[in-house]
Order: C-alpha cells, then sequence, then structure tokens
C-alpha cells in the first residue's frame, strides 16, 4: 500500500515537473513571440515611418526642383531684364535651396555606410547655393549680373545633385533590403516560435488530455470505491463510527443506527461523549481524548478488540466489543471505531456458565445422594448383622443357626453392594493416592479365596490357585486395591459359575525392555457361562449386567468390574477379557510392581493374633440410667465386665482401688464432671493413672473435644453409642477384637429404631420399665421447664436438663427429638440472645412428637407401658 | 445625449462659427497674398476665391505646438490657425479639399471636422515667419508628437509646406 502509494507520488511528482517545465517553455516562447512581434511591429512602423517619407519621391523631387531651378535660370539669362523671370528665379531658388535643406536634414537617411559622404555632398551643394544667396536676395540688377556666376554654379551642382541622389537612391535600396532581410529573419523565428509553441500547446493538451482521463478513471475508482465502502458500511454487522480528534461523529452507519438507537442524522456533527459514552465513563474519555490531542497519545487505538460498555439512546448500558483503527488523511486524523453489541453473547456465556454449573452441581449432588443412600443403608445394615452376631452367642439350635448363616451371608452380600457403590462413588469424587507396602501375593491371593470359598460352594464350584514360574518374597503395590480388584473378579467369577472350577493364575512378568518395571499378572479363569461377543466391550462399564437370557439370572450391582477397572487404571495397570459363551471367561490384570525380598505381612498377622483377647474388665461413669443400662448390654454381650460409676467422685474412688483396662467416662454429671475426674485420676499416681480414657458425651464442641484431650482423655464417643463406633475404639485402645471388617465402620449414625433393637436384647417388662422411666422423666423435665421462668438465672439450670434429656433421647435412637435438643443445648451454651421460651416450647412440641413415636413402637412389640 | 440637445449644440456652433466672419466679413488683404481658398466657400474677397495674407491668416485665432518633424532638427514651436478655423473663415460647404504648394506638390485631403489638435497653417516657427527657404510662409503640420495618430504615411504627406492655394471640393 505504502509502496504504492510513493510510487504513485513519484509518477505524480515527473509528471508534474514535465507540467512546471512545459508551462516554463510555453511561457518563454509566449514572451519571445511577443518580444519579436513587438519587434516586427517596430520595424514595420519604422518602415512606414521613417523610411516611408517617400524617400524617392523626396530624391526625385530634388531633382525635379533643382531642374525647374535651373529652368528659371536659363529663362532669366535669356531675358534678364524681365522683372517676372527674376522673381520666378528667386522662387525657384528658393524652392531648391529648402528641398536641399530638407533633404539634407532628413533623419535616417545617412545612418548607413556611405551616409556621411552622401551627406558632405549635400553640404558641398548648399555651400554652393549659401553662396549664391546675395545675388538671390540682391537687388534685381545685382541678380541679373550675376545671373552667369549663377550658372556656372549651376552646372556643379547639377553634377552633385545627380551624384548625390543615384548613390542616395542605391543606399536606399540597400537598406530596404536589410531591413527586409530583417524582417524575413523576424518572421521565420517568428514562424518557427510559433510551430514550437504549437507542438508544445499540442504535447501540452495531450497531456492535460491524459490527465484528465487519468483523473476521470481515478475519480470513477474512488467513486467505486467509495461506494464500496459504503455499501460496506451500510451492511456491515458491526456499527462503525467515525470520529475526529474532538470526538465528532463524521460517519454512523446502518448498524450503529440499530444498536444505539439514533438516526445518523441525528448524531453526525454531535459529540461521541454525550451520545453513546455511559455517564460514568464521560470523564475518563474526555481525559483520554485530551491526552491524544495533547500527546498523541492512545490507550485503545490498533489494540484489537477490547470489551467496554456503551449507551443507547434509550440510556440502556449495554456490553460492547470496539476495536478503533486510526486514519489519516488530508493531515486530519480520524478514528474508525467498529463496534458489536455483544448483549446476547454476554447472556449466552452466562447461561452457558450457569447451565455448567447447574450440571456439575447435578453430578455432585448425585454423588452425594449416592454416597448418603449408600451410607444410610449400611448403618442398619451394620446394626443388622451385629445383632446377628448377638444373636449367634446366645442359645441357638442348629435350625436356628443355620438361618443365621443365611441372614448373614444375605446380609453380607447387600452390604457389599452397598461398599462397591460407596467405593464407586469415592473413586469418582476423589483422586486418593496409593498406599504402597511390600506383601507377599500368593498369601493375599490365598486370602480373598478363602473368603469366597463359602460363596463358590454354595454354586458347587472349585477354587483353584496356581503360581507360575518362580515365586517371590514380596512384591510393593496397595496391598488393599489389589485384594479388592480379585475380590472382585474372584466373586463375579463365582456368581456366573455353577458347578464349576475357578481358577487364580499369578505370575511375575519380566519387563522386555531396559527400563520397563516387572508386572504382576492375575489370571482368573472360569468354567462358567461366558459373555457373548456383543457385551463383551460393555463388562467394564458401571451398572452392567449380563443379559437376562442367559442361563440364571445373576444378582448384582453391575458396578462390581466398573470398580476393578477404576482401580486398575489407578494402579497403571491394564484389565483385559477373552471368554466364550458356554466356555468360560478369562479375565487378566497387569499390575506394575516392584520385586522386594522382604514383606510385612508377619507383623500385620502377629498384632491381628494378639487382639483376639477375653472379655476386659471396664469402668462405666454415667449419671443416667438408662444410658447405663444401653450400653451395660452391649459391652457385656461382647463379654466385657461392667462396674459402674454414677459420677466423677465416684469413679475417682473407685479407680483408686481397682484396675481397669479402660474407663468409659461421661462428661456431664452432677457433683464431679467427666473432664475433672479425669483430671484427678491422671493426677492420682494410682493403678488407673494410664488407662485409657473414652470420653463418652452427647454434644461435644470441637473446642471441648482439644480439652479433653487436655485433660488426659485418649478417644472420644459420640452419644449414642452405637457398637460399631465402641468396639472400634475399644479395640483401638485395649486390643479388643472385632467381628467386622474395620475399613466398613466409620461415621456410624443411630440405628434406626434402638426401641426395637433393645426389644430383642431385653426381656419386655425391662424395656417397658426403662421406657416407661424415660417417659415419666421427660414428661416432668418440661413440666419442671414451663414452670421456671426463661431467664438468665435459670439458663444453667435449662441447659442441664435439655443435656440430660438428649442424652437419653440419643440412646433410644430418637433422632429427630435428640437433634433439636442438641440444638438448643447449642444455642444455650452459645448465644447470649438466644430465645429461650421459643426453643422451650419448640422442644416441647417436638418431644410429643417423639413420645408418640415412642408408644407406637411399643404397641407394635405388644409390650405395654406400667404406669 | 438626446436629438434636441445635439441639434441644439450644431446649431450653436454654426452661430459661433458664422458671427466673427459675418463680423469682419473678408476684408481684402493689405500684405502679400500667402494663401488663396477657392471651390465651394461662401466667404470670398476677390472674385470667387478668398484671399489671405500672413495677419489675417494670424487675426482667425491661432494655435501654438511643440513638436519634433523629420524634416527639421531639434523640436520646434510651430503657431497658426487650424485649418479648421480657416475653412470656417471661408464658410468651406465640405471638409474635402486639395491643397497645392509652391513647388506645385499638391494633396488630396479630408480636413475632418475637429479643431486642434489636428491641422494647423503654421505662419511662425519658433516665433520667427517662415521663408520660403525654411518651408514658408504656410506650412501645413500636425501635432505629431502628440498623438501616434499623427505618424502615419497620411499625415506625413497631408504636411505641405510652402502651401499656397486650398480648394474646396463641391
Amino acid at each position: 500500500m505504502s509502496n504504492k502509494r510513493k510510487t504513485e507520488q513519484i509518477r505524480l511528482k515527473g509528471r508534474g515537473l514535465r507540467m512546471v517545465a512545459l508551462v516554463l517553455f510555453i511561457g518563454i516562447a509566449l514572451a519571445s513571440v511577443t518580444a519579436l512581434t513587438l519587434s516586427v511591429f517596430q520595424k514595420q512602423k519604422e518602415l512606414q515611418v521613417a523610411t516611408s517619407d517617400s524617400v524617392i519621391w523626396t530624391l526625385s523631387q530634388l531633382e525635379v526642383e533643382y531642374l525647374k531651378f535651373s529652368s528659371a535660370l536659363q529663362e532669366a539669362r535669356t531675358d534678364g531684364d524681365n522683372p517676372a523671370k527674376l522673381r520666378d528665379l528667386r522662387q525657384k531658388f528658393d524652392i531648391f535651396y529648402s528641398r536641399v535643406d530638407t533633404v539634407s536634414n532628413l533623419r535616417g537617411l545617412y545612418k548607413y555606410e556611405g551616409g556621411a559622404e552622401t551627406r558632405a555632398i549635400f553640404g558641398v551643394i548648399r555651400n554652393e547655393l549659401d553662396q549664391s544667396i546675395p545675388l538671390i536676395d540682391g537687388s534685381d540688377e545685382m541678380l541679373a549680373a550675376g545671373l552667369p556666376t549663377l550658372s556656372l554654379r549651376d552646372a556643379r551642382i547639377g553634377d552633385l545633385v545627380r551624384t548625390a541622389s543615384l548613390e542616395n537612391l542605391q543606399n536606399y535600396v540597400g537598406i530596404s533590403n536589410v531591413a527586409r532581410e530583417t524582417v524575413l529573419r523576424m518572421m521565420q523565428m517568428l514562424g518557427a516560435l510559433t510551430i514550437g509553441m504549437m507542438i508544445a500547446l499540442a504535447v501540452t493538451i495531450l497531456i492535460l488530455f491524459r490527465l484528465a482521463g487519468t483523473n476521470e478513471r481515478r475519480a470513477i475508482e474512488q467513486r467505486q470505491l467509495a461506494a464500496r465502502m459504503q455499501t460496506i458500511l451500510d451492511s456491515s454487522l458491526d456499527a462503525v463510527l467515525v470520529v475526529d480528534t474532538d470526538g465528532f461523529i463524521h460517519q454512523f452507519n446502518g448498524a450503529a443506527e440499530k444498536v444505539f438507537g439514533y438516526t445518523s442524522a441525528e448524531v453526525i456533527g454531535g459529540n461521541l461523549t454525550d451520545l453513546i459514552i455511559p455517564e460514568e465513563y464521560r470523564r475518563a474519555h474526555e481525559i483520554g481524548m485530551q491526552r491524544m490531542r495533547d500527546r498523541g497519545e492512545t490507550r485503545l487505538v490498533g489494540r484489537g478488540r477490547i470489551e467496554i460498555e456503551a449507551q443507547r439512546k434509550s440510556g440502556a448500558i449495554f456490553p460492547v466489543e470496539l476495536s478503533i483503527e486510526e486514519v489519516v488523511s488530508d493531515d486530519e486524523i480520524y478514528f474508525v471505531s467498529f463496534i458489536r453489541d455483544i448483549s446476547d453473547r454476554k447472556q449466552a456465556e452466562r447461561e452457558l456458565v450457569e447451565a455448567r454449573d447447574r450440571a456439575l452441581a447435578g453430578e455432585r449432588t448425585k454423588s452425594r445422594f449416592l454416597a448418603i443412600m449408600s451410607h444410610e443403608m449400611r448403618t442398619p445394615l451394620n446394626g443388622l448383622l451385629g445383632m446377628l452376631d448377638l444373636l449367634r452367642q446366645t442359645r441357638t439350635d442348629n435350625k436356628q443357626n443355620f438361618y443365621i448363616d443365611n441372614m448373614d451371608f444375605s446380609g453380607r452380600v447387600l452390604l457389599d453392594l452397598i461398599n462397591n457403590v460407596l467405593d464407586l462413588t469415592k473413586l469418582d469424587t476423589e483422586v486418593d493416592g496409593l498406599n504402597n507396602s511390600s506383601f507377599d501375593p500368593e498369601r493375599l491371593i490365598q486370602e480373598v479365596l478363602a473368603s469366597q470359598l463359602a460363596l463358590a460352594r454354595k454354586n458347587d464350584n472349585q477354587l483353584h490357585y496356581e503360581w507360575v514360574g518362580d515365586p517371590v518374597k514380596g512384591v510393593l503395590s496397595d496391598r488393599a486395591r489389589l485384594r479388592q480388584i480379585l475380590l472382585n473378579l474372584v466373586n463375579n467369577a463365582i456368581k456366573f459359575t455353577e458347578n464349576g472350577e475357578i481358577t487364580v493364575e499369578a505370575e511375575i512378568l519380566d519387563p522386555l525392555t531396559m527400563d520397563g518395571r516387572p508386572e504382576l499378572e492375575l489370571r482368573i479363569l472360569d468354567t462358567g457361562c461366558g459373555i457373548p461377543e456383543s457385551d463383551i466391550d460393555r463388562v467394564f462399564d458401571d451398572f452392567e449386567t449380563v443379559d437376562a437370557n442367559y442361563d440364571r439370572a445373576v444378582e448384582g450391582s453391575g458396578l462390581g468390574l466398573g470398580i476393578v477397572r477404576r482401580l486398575v487404571q489407578m494402579m497403571g495397570g491394564k484389565i483385559g477379557v477373552e471368554s466364550e459363551v458356554d466356555e468360560g471367561s478369562l479375565f487378566w490384570v497387569r499390575l506394575p510392581i516392584v520385586k522386594t525380598e522382604t514383606n510385612d505381612d508377619t507383623a500385620q498377622f502377629a498384632a491381628l493374633a494378639n487382639t483376639v483377647k477375653a472379655g476386659a474388665n471396664l469402668l462405666m461413669v454415667e449419671d443416667n440410667e438408662i444410658n447405663r443400662r444401653v450400653l451395660r448390654e452391649m459391652l457385656e454381650a461382647q463379654g466385657h465386665t461392667v462396674a459402674e460409676a454414677h459420677n466423677g467422685l465416684e469413679a475417682v474412688e473407685k479407680t483408686s482401688i481397682d484396675l481397669y483396662d479402660a474407663i468409659l467416662m461421661d462428661i456431664s454429671m452432677p457433683g464431679m464432671d467427666g473432664v475433672t475426674a479425669t483430671k484427678h485420676i491422671r493426677a492420682s499416681g494410682g493403678p488407673n493413672a494410664h488407662s485409657p480414657i473414652i470420653a463418652v458425651t452427647a454434644h461435644a464442641m470441637p473446642e471441648e473435644l482439644q480439652s479433653f484431650i487436655d485433660a488426659g482423655m485418649n478417644a472420644v464417643l459420640n452419644k449414642p453409642v452405637v457398637r460399631n463406633e465402641l468396639t472400634k475404639t475399644l479395640n483401638q485402645w485395649i486390643g479388643e477384637d472385632d467381628s467386622f471388617d474395620p475399613d466398613h465402620v466409620e461415621e456410624a449414625e443411630p440405628e434406626e429404631n434402638v426401641i426395637k433393637s433393645l426389644a430383642r436384647d431385653l426381656p419386655p417388662e425391662d424395656l417397658a420399665g426403662l421406657v416407661g422411666r424415660f417417659i415419666t422423666e421427660t414428661d416432668g423435665v418440661f413440666v419442671e421447664m414451663a414452670a421456671m421462668p426463661h431467664d438468665e438465672e435459670h439458663r444453667a439450670e435449662i441447659t442441664s436438663m435439655v443435656h440430660k434429656t438428649a442424652g437419653s433421647a440419643g440412646s433410644f435412637g430418637l433422632s429427630d427429638f435428640h437433634h433439636d435438643l442438641a440444638a438448643a443445648q447449642t444455642g444455650l451454651k452459645t448465644d447470649p440472645d438466644f430465645d429461650i421460651s421459643a426453643s422451650v416450647s419448640h422442644l416441647n412440641r417436638s418431644w410429643q412428637i417423639a413420645r408418640e413415636e415412642v408408644v407406637k413402637t411399643l404397641d407394635d412389640l405388644q409390650i405395654t407401658l406400667e404406669h | 445625449m438626446s436629438f434636441m440637445d445635439f441639434m441644439g449644440k450644431t446649431f450653436a456652433i454654426a452661430a459661433l462659427g458664422l458671427a466673427p466672419a459675418m463680423a469682419n466679413a473678408l476684408d481684402a488683404p493689405t500684405g502679400e497674398v500667402v494663401l488663396t481658398v477657392t471651390g465651394n466657400i461662401t466667404e470670398t474677397n476677390n472674385g470667387d476665391q478668398a484671399d489671405f495674407d500672413i495677419e489675417m491668416l494670424e487675426a482667425l485665432g491661432t494655435e501654438s505646438f511643440e513638436t519634433t518633424t523629420q524634416w527639421t532638427e531639434g523640436t520646434p514651436t510651430f503657431k497658426g490657425p487650424s485649418l479648421k478655423t480657416v475653412l470656417d473663415a471661408v464658410g468651406a460647404g465640405s471638409t474635402e479639399l486639395r491643397a497645392t504648394a509652391l513647388n506645385d506638390y499638391s494633396i488630396e485631403m479630408d480636413a475632418g471636422t475637429d479643431g486642434f489638435p489636428g491641422p494647423v497653417i503654421a505662419t511662425k516657427m519658433n516665433g520667427e515667419p517662415m521663408s520660403v527657404r525654411s518651408k514658408g510662409p504656410l506650412w501645413l503640420v500636425y501635432p505629431y508628437d502628440l498623438d501616434p495618430k499623427f505618424q502615419s504615411e497620411v499625415v506625413f504627406s497631408n504636411s505641405i509646406w510652402q502651401l499656397r492655394s486650398i480648394n474646396v471640393a463641391d
């Protein structure tokens, strides 16, 4: 573009120079012609004026007048006495004299070569004539007497006149020739100059013609370009504004009219600032414009697309995308702004983000729902399985034992299912690090197979195991995950095989390349129904179960293999399956491992072995009788011996005498509380100074928890105490074995209906007494609370009553009521503005609901309350 | 200028032109006759011709001017009545006339209707009467230097010296 422009400029400059030269030439030629013409005129005039006075006439007249004089002289001589003749002679003399005088004075006649000589001749003639004057002017007598003298002179004058006349004439002709030639030369020059000028004019005309052509072409191009530009501007989807350095609008296209709501006529000549800049940006805009005018500094020009806000005629502010370019024309600077209304885009972006957020939230909700549901299902299931354990320890006959086994089996299948769902959601929501340890893979395989033996036997399957190649001492991998992989695969094989064989083969594959890692390959072969080819690609997908058309429907979540696939991927391994319908399937897993020379299995097994311990000797410190009974049931059911203390002081006394394996300590008790008691026990140096003390509390604040630990407590159990939690904690502190997989015991929540569960452990009359007392006591608490003023003075008392009731409500699994009590307790403890009255009446309503629930449960159990 | 104005002016000029002629009539010349006017004239003093001596001519009223001429040296001063004055004095019926010199040089000319600046019948050059030797006694001269129109061939040939007679055409 700039090169082209430069070339154009050079061409124009060349053309300009040529034009200047031509004009100069024409000017000079014109001046020359004028000068020449003037010269010619001058010459012409000269010829007309100076020499036109009939020189020839004058000269011939000279001779004529001489002859007349000569003739008059002759006459006078012949008739000498006639005065008329003399008078005539005198006149003729005078005339001739006058003529000579005239000729000798004739201007310009003697300017030629030899003119002086001619003039001299006239001088001589004049002299002769002057000599005659005394005779002519004298008397007639004198003249008559002098006539011979005059005749003598006359002869001489005659010759002289003749000579002068001839010479003069000759010279004059010469002069005329010279003059003519001069004029001719001038005419020739004039002609040449005129021709030259004509040519120059022709060339000029030609150039002008061509220039005009070029200009016209250019003008047409310009018009077309302008028209195209206009079309582009008009059809542009973006608003286009052309603005000068003062912010005045020069162009405003159709799109701009649509975007801003102004017509072009309204804004052309108006100022940008007042029209489309939102109020709040105007000052900044003006400062920017001023800076640009002062220093030529621009911040937006040529910066590509910028997102800012603009204002419509209606005053509405809307987002725009803006790009500004600078245009310099005729030393004026203009800014061309392209503006796009991006309200819709912004809206779409917002909607997209919202949709994405909703989708993500939905996904999270689904995961959370699954996790919570599974969790909610697992908790009662654990309770069920726990009760089965307890049931097994009562006196049962063989038939009952068989039922219990079946129930236990079903329960565990259900638990597995739930655990699978939980695992899956966990795997999807968390990125767990691998927990690598060194272990013996053979032992792991045997363990898994042993756990599946019962299931296998049920389907009349036989389990085999084979280690291929050299055995290893240990491998470094995530044992728990590998265990689950193998378990799921074996479990899967058993489910789909009936009256067949399941074989697990294991082999260490040494790396094929130097930098490769050895892999552990597990192959699980079965002689089951196999997988049709059309389904084989889907077996690792979630919730995929084989088609019901085959031999038998297999129950399952369809999650087992999905979990396996995730786990294998997490461990950086590969998984595959080969299968033939009715022949069986082969699942293989290859996991990268590191071979080790030792393993940690021995220590683990030893630790496990040591946990098997007979009933421990425990001290239970608890002021609430119901809580004491429930907890005692649980502990005794596990074979422990339980001693009781009803408050802190009693606990301190008892612990100073007897040694206990562990102490379960309530926190909030009349007299001395649990924290104080713990401090005393620890400080006493007595037999239990180092015994584990486990806090049992209904509702503990996090900062309180820390104070428990500071006081010397070892663990915290939340009320209502649930069996799993209790077992796990005891196991942790006194090496108590537990009948559940510890991995699956976590965050247990209140069991669904504690009263029904208690009904299984307690004789009906005992339960009736227990529940009856709870109801009576709680009714009493609400009567008492309603009677006292709900002010600051009684806040502590009310708090204490709420706390006590909360413990009992938790023990009976009245979760809603317990929750309300806990909330009230928190408010009473922490919120100085807590509305005590409102809370008390709310708790009263909550209690009435819970009370009906309890009564109904007892009705269901056909237990009658004693009144 | 309206027609009536034009007519009025013409009458006025005619009246003025005639008045002196009527007053002096044309006296007979007392000195040597230097100019004889003949032809289409109303005023005469010698049969059907009008004769003038120098004194009579100068009495008609004179013009005086300086000019160079191609026939003289320097810038002489000429003095004499204008041709028109003379023609008016004789009641010339035409401006077409023939002038003849002592040497029989003769020209036909149109004297025109204008007075001075125009042809003057000079009686004096540089304040002196002119002799026949010095192109006198009468010389029809024009104020050549005054206007380029007095520098034409026609004017030069009209400049008749040693003027002796004028014949006014019919």
